[in-house]
């Protein structure tokens, strides 16, 4: 319950943030702190300072460039649902709860990597990019490289989650299904569809797991079984294909058999949201 | 040219902010969580009901905004603006959710009631005239024990309907 | 026709509540508090060997640590509060740091090094059954064996047309009040006050008492306001002790407030149960016997036998079977001992017996409804067959109307069949005791501006029961109800008492008000014939004024106080004793038996998650003093039911460890997973009391869960024996 001493850092810029976190190497950055407090409470962590973020207006930002949004690492999940971004806003909307989706940012979400997030689902369907900023300048990784692995993005100390880059998917059908044990909790899985019909056919399918793995990943094989003419059998397949990407543990919310099981069933519901049919 | 402020783990931090109008001046060290800080200040109506996130206890409208003051430190407060329950009554009168929720028999020990409070606060801000599903979902982070939640989603309706008719004045944040 | 007893009265108790205004234990500050921090156990079974805390010490603000206290309290592990040379189960305390603030403590705490050698634990109940290996060393594993039995059991099932056999468990779960558990302990000169977050101060102060009677003379213990309880705030804690030492050591105010991940360490776990049944009935569905080997899992200690005994006394139910027979093996095990929660016992026998029913039910291929009707007793008081005396009730008047509601449920469900959907009805007749006494206290004083003020003995802490018992108060006393105010919690104020616990401060604590407040209208009846130069006889008590029906005359009860206070300086010249005051002390020859119905419907989905889409509770618990709070009751238990049913469990691996540790692991409902629930009320099954209620604070969790599990069960057309079930095992 009670963090550990720690000390705070006020930067003005974010110039000045990454210098000090480039410095001291068990800094840590505090951006909506939804993932970092609850963490010092239990004394899973003690960095040495805390680098305050949140209020760095160069990182707040959310905008749309042509054909493309630029979401600032310090968009909350709150700001993000109500982009109407297609797909990642809907993702946004299922996060924690009400009250950890007003503080939580994306930047700090994908700078932690928990593998039940929601976000990496759909960012991996989205094609996103994630543009990184350090000491010695930026630059732009796709957000598959960038999650590693599990707690292990490709970020080095002194380096900042700047912005989110997605493609306007507008035109797409989508759907994010979460299933979880109850309300606010990790998800069990989570299935992220993103599709583009033409008439009875699907021409480009994506889906993207998350909690079953040590990080999201796409389901190509389903991918590839659905661009087809839509129909129950197709789907059948493609559901169950998916389940091929699952390697979950069994825990306390589910065996694995089970979290398996649910994949197909998630991933199932998830193409007939997106195709209006649920 | 600015010199980074940096607070050592020792070192106190004076931060200023309001609560429920009032402005505070509250001096303390980097670690201490806001709801620490509210409590020590007096707004003892803040409570504490778990330590990993997920009771709501402890929620408070800071800067316009539902959060849970146990995951946020008192030195991120600094320079907001923030309301809690011992905010809502006005000169005596009762906020109408406060009425509501007396009205509907939404409380019974009470512990989590404030929070419970403050997230409806921030819920009818956000979704004026919610359906029943919504008001579920818009308390999902907050957890009570003894009522069941549903004269609660009852005492929400109703202060929604309070609201809605313009009966008390309304207080914007 | 009353005023106020069985109208849906506005709770007295809010306006300081929803204004953040309640005064809970942690909102309590003296100046020169010290603050606790427990040091506790990481492991469930281990050899203490040493405890370092050299370094702790080291720690400004750090004042002192206290370790190996022991002290002699009955029914608790024999290092009791502190762990001194064996661990027993993880969470329980070892050391407690004192400190001058909360941060400051638990800093210290973690500087602190236990040193200990690894034992192995033991966490199944079954397995300790065995006795292999010892859950507390020194000691075999069956902490006590009892027999419940009535009849020939063997030879009715021997002789059955339809016998069967089935495992039922019950697993332990966590009451998780919202507000955990904290004691201040505040030390003057040889007398203490311990604020505590508590369901009874009175018996806190008597086993407090017990254990330092030698270094105080006396304690006062007070109640403040208690975020919740359900029976987990009423026995004695370690931390209760180790505060109070504290204070006694350092003569200074000392504080524990619990963590949430502490509390549900050692705040005392509940249910725990495993029942194995052989059943035998004949083919009209008469059941003719049941044989139950209980398995309690109590612990790291046993804190007395009564939850099995209840769990057995109450297995026949409502029906009349009389060959039975119930085992019972209380077992260690290397857990945090178990203790009650709401409805304590009882959901345990009623979950047992009303799963027999189901499943006997689908053995004959008979209808449920049909089944219990044949076997439901027929003609109340009833003594059952180990001598537990059912009180007044009419059983089939109510089991005639929750059918009605079933049918309905089952036609929807029918409907909803036809449409591909799982769904399945689930039904459950239950039969409680409650209003556990031994009595209850009341006083009832009228001020001499006419003010009157009611001091309980019970101690609610939500219930709402200060409302009702002030509808009672001046609805006796004729009085508004604005004028009634209700105090309780604390042993200054009124002499003896009991707390609130087992469904009983309404009756017990309300009755003895009743009988308070009538001799407060005797009273008052003497002193106007003081003040009215009449003859007692003359006079009547009426609607709130004592009047001489020949004369006219009258004084009001606020007059007759006003009068007795005269003038300050002045004489009194009456022949009656000047003060409005009754004190009553009420207690009952039997427990009470209240009875009631659920019908749930449920559909179970493709991902085996559970959802309730209609709910019906109905109960006869006598005169129903406030329907509000009553219903409110019913919604809070049905909703920690359906919790107990498909989400709650406590879970150690093998090694002792708890897997559920947090709110975020042990997971209670939430709004989106909790649902409506209708609830009706009937009232004949009047108690024996002046005011003839019978208390609803537990029916609603006794009656869940056998509901929900067999709605699940005909969703998914597959026999289920397990609380919880989750959804992988649908």
């Amino acid at each position: 319950m009670y963090p550990p001493k720690i000390g705070y850092v006020i930067p003005d810029s974010v110039t000045e943030a990454l210098e000090f976190l480039e410095k001291h190497d068990d800094a840590k950055p505090l951006a909506g702190g939804h993932s970092l407090i609850p963490m010092l409470k239990l004394r899973l962590l003690r960095p040495s300072y805390l680098v305050e973020i949140r209020r760095l207006q160069e990182l707040k930002y959310l905008r749309k460039d042509g054909a493309q949004y630029s979401i600032g690492a310090l968009s909350t999940h709150y700001e993000i649902s109500k982009a109407n971004i297609p797909l990642l806003s809907e993702t946004a909307s299922k996060i924690g709860d009400p009250q950890v989706r007003n503080m939580g940012t994306i930047g700090g979400s994908i700078s932690h990597l928990d593998p039940s997030a929601d976000y990496p689902a759909a960012l991996i369907v989205l094609d996103a990019k994630v543009k990184v900023v350090g000491t010695k300048g930026e630059r732009v990784v796709d957000f598959a490289s960038f999650a590693k692995d599990m707690f292990t993005p490709d970020l080095n100390q002194g380096e900042l989650v700047k912005e989110v880059l997605i493609n306007d998917y507008s035109g797409y059908k989508y759907s994010y299904q979460k299933l979880e044990r109850r309300a606010g909790d990790f998800a069990i899985v989570g299935v992220a569809v993103l599709l583009k019909v033409d008439g009875e056919e699907i021409k480009d399918a994506r889906i993207g797991l998350t909690a079953v793995n040590t990080k999201a990943v796409r389901a190509t094989e389903a991918e590839n079984v659905l661009k087809d003419k839509i129909c129950e059998k197709t789907i059948e397949v493609a559901s169950d294909l998916a389940v091929k990407y699952a390697n979950p543990t069994s825990d306390i919310r589910g065996t694995a058999e089970y979290k398996k099981k649910v994949t197909k069933v998630m991933t199932k519901r998830a193409i007939l949201t997106a195709l209006g049919k649920r | 040219m600015n010199e980074v402020k940096v607070y050592e783990k020792d070192q106190k931090v004076k931060i200023h902010f309001k609560v429920n109008g009032q402005d505070v001046e509250y001096e303390t060290e980097p670690r201490k969580l806001l709801v620490h800080a509210l409590r020590e200040l007096g707004f003892t109506g803040v409570h504490i009901g778990c330590d990993t996130s997920n009771c709501g206890a402890c929620t408070v409208i800071m800067n316009g905004k539902s959060v849970k003051s146990c995951t946020v430190l008192a030195v991120e407060a600094d320079g907001s603006e923030i309301l809690t329950v011992e905010g809502l009554a006005k000169d005596g009168k009762l906020h109408p959710i406060q009425e509501a929720f007396w009205e509907k028999h939404a409380l019974q020990c009470g512990y989590c009631t404030p929070g419970m409070i403050m997230e409806a606060y921030w819920l009818l801000k956000e979704k004026p005239d919610p359906t029943e599903e919504e008001i579920r979902e818009g308390i999902s982070g907050n957890l009570c024990r003894c009522t069941g939640y549903q004269n609660i989603v009852e005492a929400v309706k109703l202060a929604s309907q309070k609201l809605r008719l313009g009966q008390t004045p309304y207080q914007r944040q | 026709m009353s005023r106020y007893i069985g109208k849906r009265i506005k709770r007295k108790e809010d306006p300081k509540l929803i204004t953040g205004q309640g005064r809970y234990v942690d909102d309590i500050e003296f100046p020169g508090t010290l603050y606790l921090a427990i040091v506790r156990s990481p492991v469930a079974h281990a050899t203490l060997k040493k405890v370092d805390f050299s370094d702790a010490l080291k720690l400004s603000g750090v004042v002192g640590v206290i370790t190996g206290l022991n002290l002699r309290v009955e029914n608790r592990p024999s290092n009791f509060p502190m762990a001194k040379t064996e661990l027993l189960y993880v969470g329980q305390p070892v050391a407690a740091v004192v400190a001058k603030d909360k941060y400051t403590a638990y800093d210290a705490a973690e500087l602190v090094q236990i040193d200990y050698d690894s034992l192995p634990a033991v966490t199944d109940p079954e397995e300790a059954l065995k006795d292999d290996v010892k859950a507390v060393e020194g000691k075999g594993n069956v902490a006590y064996r009892k027999t419940y039995s009535s009849g020939n059991p063997e030879k009715a099932i021997s002789e059955a047309d339809v016998s069967f056999e089935e495992k039922l468990v019950i697993s332990r779960v966590y009451p998780a009040a919202m507000e955990p558990r904290g004691v201040i302990s505040v030390y003057q000169q040889g007398f203490l006050t311990v604020y505590s977050s508590t369901q009874s101060p009175h018996y806190m102060r008597r086993y407090l008492l017990n254990a330092f009677a030698d270094k105080v003379k006396d304690i006062r213990v007070i109640q403040p306001d208690v975020g919740g309880a359900f029976g987990s705030k009423l026995f004695p804690y370690p931390e209760d002790y180790i505060t109070v030492y504290a204070s006694l050591l350092y003569e200074r105010p000392v504080k524990w407030i619990a963590t949430r991940s502490e509390d549900i360490r050692q705040t005392y776990h509940a249910r725990g149960q495993i029942h194995k049944v052989k059943v035998g009935a004949k083919r009209d569905g008469t059941l003719t016997g049941i044989i139950d080997d209980l398995i309690i899992d109590l612990g790291a200690a046993s804190h007395g036998t009564y939850l099995a005994d209840i769990a057995a006394q109450m297995l026949p139910g409502p029906y009349s079977i009389r060959d039975i027979k119930v085992e019972v093996y209380g077992v260690y095990t290397n857990k945090t001992p178990l203790d009650q929660y709401r409805g304590a016992g009882r959901p345990e026998a009623t979950f047992v017996i009303e799963r027999i029913m189901s499943i006997l039910a689908d053995e004959l291929k008979m209808d449920e409804i049909e089944l219990r009707k044949k076997n439901l007793i027929k003609s109340t008081p009833y003594v059952n067959p180990f001598g537990v005396k059912y009180d007044n009730g009419d059983y089939a008047s109510l089991l005639n109307k929750a059918e009605q509601v079933y049918r309905e449920m089952e036609r929807k469900a029918e409907k909803l069949r036809s449409e591909g959907r799982k769904v399945g009805v689930g039904f459950s007749f239950y039969l409680e005791m409650n209003n556990f006494g031994p009595w209850e206290s009341a006083s009832v004083r009228v001020r001499g501006d006419g003010r009157v003020l009611v001091i309980i003995g019970a101690a609610p802490h939500g219930q709402g029961t200060a409302t009702g018992i002030a509808q009672i108060v001046a609805d006796e006393l004729g009085v508004d109800i604005d004028n009634v105010d209700v105090i309780w919690g604390d042993t200054s104020t009124i002499g003896e008492g009991y707390g609130t616990y087992g469904s009983r401060s309404l009756t017990l604590a309300g009755n003895a008000a009743l009988l308070a407040s009538r001799k407060v209208k005797e009273k008052a009846i003497r002193l106007a014939a003081q003040f009215l130069k009449s003859d007692p006889q003359e006079l009547e008590y009426k609607d709130g004024k004592v009047v001489n029906p020949k004369t006219g005359k009258s004084m009001t009860l606020k007059e007759i106080a006003a009068k007795s206070m005269s003038v300050l300086g002045g004489v009194w010249r009456y022949k009656e004793e000047p003060g409005l005051e009754g004190t009553a002390y009420f207690g009952l020859d039997n427990l009470t038996y209240p009875y009631g119905s659920h019908v749930a419907l449920v559909e179970v989905d493709d991902t085996g998650f559970v959802k309730v889409l209609d709910y019906y509770a109905i109960d006869d618990i006598g005169l129903v003093v406030n329907p509000m709070l009553a219903e409110g009751q019913v919604m809070g238990g049905v909703i920690q039911g359906f919790g107990e049913t498909v989400l709650e469990e406590v879970i150690h691996d093998k090694e002792g460890n708890l897997l559920t540790g947090t709110f975020g692991d042990y997971m209670i409902p939430t709004a989106v997973e909790a649902f409506n629930i209708k609830w009706e009320y009937m009232e004949k099954g009047k108690s024996d009391a002046p005011l003839p209620a019978k208390g609803i604070g537990e029916g609603a969790t006794i009656g869940t869960p056998p509901s929900v599990l067999r709605a699940m069960e005909k969703a998914v057309g597959k026999r289920l024996t397990k609380l919880p079930t989750l959804p992988w095992d649908l």
